[in-house]
């Protein structure tokens, strides 16, 4: 029978446990909840009392999770998971665009290694003391919560205070653009890495050499983020963090490249003479173009980050 | 009188009181509903909400086994006593 507050029901109870339990758990409950209804065509009223014959959603989830002693509450735990997802994945995020931009900052002028060094340094230094003291804050905020709660007749609640049902599928990755693109992305990255190394007159080949083995690791990292999202299929946090990081990683590599002199300068003069006017000029415009295509990846990798991350927030917390 | 350990003991002293019916009851298999209409006639107290988790755990401990009949309109899980359910059952009496 279809009910929309049994089907929010069966979601706010089966959202808070594990991923294998979930289907079995809903069909079960389902069931259970039909038996004590005992009518096909129940009222709102029927399904109220039924459902709070069953107890909040929350503490019904705490059962079938079990008993025992813990830090954090059961009836809170599935919350305190998804605060802690929430916690993690938002100072994952703001760690790894600060580490890449003050890397950028630092590093401006140096060679592709220092970079590359201070930009790990950045991004691991302290990382493990600030996630510890994060994972200990939230921790410690919960079990307060839960030692205050213990205390406290718990509240009534009413059907309408069920989670609206997510909307299927609005984090499905397509599995045939995510084929094409990795192939796309794959091939023109090695085209691109190969027209590099075959010695063309425009490059100078000692600064392209610096830069071939953070080239094959962009391309190796595509691969992965390709991988990851046909074995997922939809946009889950470890797959949305595998892609910023290889999008971050990319515009990083993209800034260093573009400034880091590649052109080879003997090209450089002999086009200057060719078009008639002085080394500098000819270099000058070529560095605003530089800086213009620069502008073009940052942008588009700040709008595609931007984009995708409200995405699978609002998907995530749609139904709280 | 500590009232935390008494309300500790008499939450122990249910939660025990309600295996044992239920495992008295699924001699033969029972849907979680009929169960629970059955304890109730006999004068135990048990809740829906803590009773549908308690049969879960009980199979996932081994004591029950459970069977989906989807012959009906409405498909209904069947728990019974597993050999070892028999045996913990007879062990508790």
């Amino acid at each position: 029978m279809e009910n929309k507050y049994i089907e929010r029901y069966v979601y706010a109870v089966t959202k808070r446990l594990p991923l294998k339990m979930q289907a079995d758990v809903a069909k079960e409950l389902r069931a259970n909840i039909d038996d004590m209804l005992g009518t096909d065509n129940p009222t709102d009223e029927q399904v109220k009392d039924v459902l709070h014959k069953l107890g909040h959603p929350r503490k019904l989830a705490a059962s079938y999770l079990g008993e025992g002693h813990y830090v954090v509450a059961p009836e809170y735990y599935a919350d305190y998971i998804s605060t802690l997802k929430l916690v993690g994945i938002i100072f994952l995020i703001v760690s790894l665009v600060a580490g890449f931009i003050s890397a950028v900052t630092m590093a401006a002028n140096q060679s592709i290694w220092e970079a590359f060094e201070i930009l790990v340094d950045e991004l691991f230094s302290d990382l493990w003391t600030k996630a510890l003291l994060a994972f200990a804050l939230v921790t410690i905020g919960f079990w307060i919560y839960g030692e205050v709660s213990k205390k406290h007749q718990p509240k009534e609640w009413e059907l309408k205070d069920l989670p609206e049902l997510p909307k299927p599928n609005t984090l499905k990755i397509k599995k045939g653009g995510t084929v094409a693109e990795l192939i796309i992305g794959v091939s023109l990255g090695l085209i691109f890495v190969a027209l590099l190394q075959v010695g063309l007159p425009y490059f100078d080949q000692n600064v392209i050499n610096d830069f071939l083995p953070f080239l094959y690791f962009s391309i190796a990292l595509d691969i992965a983020v390709g991988t990851l999202q046909l074995v997922y299929g939809e946009w889950r946090w470890p797959v949305v963090g595998v892609y910023a990081f290889s999008k971050l990683y990319s515009a990083f590599i993209a800034y260093f490249f573009l400034y880091s002199n590649f052109l080879s300068p003997t090209w450089i003069g002999e086009q200057a003479v060719l078009a008639g006017i002085s080394f500098d000029e000819l270099n000058a415009g070529i560095q605003m173009g530089l800086h213009v295509l620069f502008a073009v990846i940052a942008i588009a990798t700040i709008v595609d980050l931007v984009q995708l991350f409200v995405r699978v927030l609002k998907a995530q917390f749609a139904g709280k | 009188m500590d009232e935390t350990i008494l309300n500790n003991l008499v939450g122990e002293l249910k939660r025990g009181t309600q295996v044992l019916a239920v495992l008295a009851h699924l001699h033969r298999g029972q849907y979680g509903y009929s169960l629970l209409q059955d304890l109730s006639s006999q004068g135990v107290n048990i809740e829906a909400g803590t009773l549908y988790p308690l049969l879960r755990r009980l199979e996932s401990q081994g004591l029950l086994k459970s069977d989906w009949d989807t012959s009906e309109t409405r498909p209904r899980k069947y728990y019974t006593l597993s050999p070892d359910g028999e045996a913990t059952f007879e062990a508790l009496k």
